[in-house]
């Protein structure tokens, strides 16, 4: 199993360990990942995200590869904005969820999910030589997120526009995350990040772990990859969807995500009782079958049970579905994302 | 009080039955979010899955440890389920059974054993 450069501060800190994607991770604290959660809504928390694969290209036509590469337009990573994007497969099925940062026209970073590590390193290497560019995943690469509503209390320098990025003592600090709160992720060596790291516990900020991190990003709505997003899933017909940009000119998936949708993600919420999992079974009110939960928990913002799925017609805003949990019937209403509004 | 392999605890007190899951096992199973307790009245067989427990990681069966039937359940988990991971042992008991053979009480585990089984 492999450990993140951070694994005996985590340790140190009572850290629960548990395994995600061949990776022991902080699952969470002392507190618990409900108290977690609400620090990161309310004050800030730390995250320990260096699991994620740092795929860095090269080349005359770095822009060129990704535009090719990416379903989102890159266009606008020229001017320090990081770019959200879904990686398809020419069948439009979802080979990850990535972030792009264009250092400059021929240099940049791709963040990959920690699962698709060695799959996006071969996935872009046999299409980086199309266009003359080398890839290399950075493993020296450390990754903090610094996410809530007082996280520029702690990274005080910053005009830093949201989704824009700037480089900070040979440290790459961008105002982004995944949790839907003010923050920042930082990337750097362990030994750039390990002061960032002390400096932010010193001063009260929350270490917090992947269930904390999980509960957040599903109360936005974020896909998780390998739930909203997978091969079998159409980038165009996910939670992402926002991503694929079908007017732009050839790109790896294109026709397939051009076709009309024939799944549709669905937001669904109900009070609190037995958890709509992964895989369970949504049908309408009436019985007939409509589709399947994607990822579902509780919400500590809401104080009720959550869920996203997939489902084969659109469903209306407001109407009640039954989702299937352990044989019984649960009711829940169709809403719009984000949960936390 | 006598324990079971799956984390139950059972106390008897006179011909009740009090049961709930161990320290241990509320640690390893982490927040609990949501409670599904069995109905009162209803008849569990021993080994049966008799109440859920929702955690934010997952969902984990409670097992009855001996067949009885269901006199009562803890009203208090509806609304504050982090009872049980506060007090798994005392007051986050989950439900009480009318044994229907007492004397299978006695051969689950002691407290020795049962912390054997967990390393501690």
């Amino acid at each position: 199993m492999l450990r993140t450069p951070f694994y005996k501060e985590q340790v140190a800190l009572g850290a629960k360990m548990g395994a995600f994607a061949d990776w022991h991770m902080a699952l969470h604290y002392t507190q618990g990942p409900i108290e977690e959660h609400r620090a990161v809504r309310k004050g800030a928390g730390l995250f320990d995200v260096s699991h994620m694969g740092v795929v860095e290209f090269t080349g005359d036509r770095v822009l060129e590869a990704l535009e090719f590469l990416a379903t989102n337009d890159c266009a606008g990573s020229s001017s320090c904005r990081v770019i959200y994007s879904p990686f398809c497969a020419e069948d439009g099925g979802t080979l990850d969820d990535c972030l792009i940062y264009l250092h400059d026209p021929h240099r940049a970073w791709v963040v990959v999910n920690a699962v698709n590590r060695e799959k996006m390193r071969l996935h872009f290497m046999e299409h980086a030589c199309f266009f003359d560019v080398q890839v290399k995943l950075l493993e020296e690469m450390a990754i903090l997120a610094l996410q809530g509503p007082r996280s520029s209390d702690y990274l005080s320098t910053l005009l830093l526009k949201k989704n824009h990025w700037c480089s900070l003592g040979g440290v790459l600090v961008s105002a982004t995350g995944y949790t839907g709160e003010r923050g920042f992720e930082l990337y750097g060596t362990y030994a750039q990040l390990k002061p960032w790291w002390e400096q932010f516990l010193a001063q009260g900020v929350v270490p917090c772990g992947l269930i904390a991190r999980d509960s957040l990003r599903l109360e936005m709505g974020y896909a998780l990859y390998g739930h909203e997003l997978s091969p079998s899933i159409l980038a165009s017909e996910s939670v992402s969807a926002w991503a694929v940009k079908c007017k732009k000119s050839d790109f790896l998936g294109k026709k397939s995500l051009s076709m009309p949708a024939r799944r549709w993600p669905i937001a669904l919420q109900g009070p609190r009782g037995p958890i709509a999992r992964q895989g369970a079974e949504i049908l309408h009110e009436k019985g007939a079958p409509l589709g399947v939960v994607t990822s579902g928990g509780y919400s500590p913002s809401l104080d009720c049970i959550i869920a996203l799925g997939q489902v084969s017609q659109p469903v209306a805003l407001g109407s009640t579905v039954a989702v299937i949990v352990r044989g019984v019937s649960c009711p829940m209403i169709v809403v719009t994302l984000p949960f936390k509004k | 009080m006598k324990y079971t392999k799956s984390h139950e605890w059972v106390s008897l007190q006179g011909e009740k039955a009090v049961i709930g899951i161990t320290n241990h096992a509320q640690r390893e199973l982490g927040e609990v979010v949501y409670v599904d307790l069995p109905k009162v009245g209803q008849q569990l067989q021993a080994g049966e899955v008799a109440a859920v427990l929702e955690s934010t990681k997952a969902a984990a069966d409670v097992y009855a440890p001996v067949a009885g039937q269901v006199v009562a359940v803890n009203e208090k988990l509806v609304q504050d389920s982090g009872l049980v991971n506060r007090a798994a042992q005392e007051e986050g008991w989950l439900f009480i059974l009318q044994p229907a053979d007492v004397q299978q009480i006695q051969a689950l585990l002691t407290e020795e054993e049962y912390c054997g089984l967990c390393g501690q």
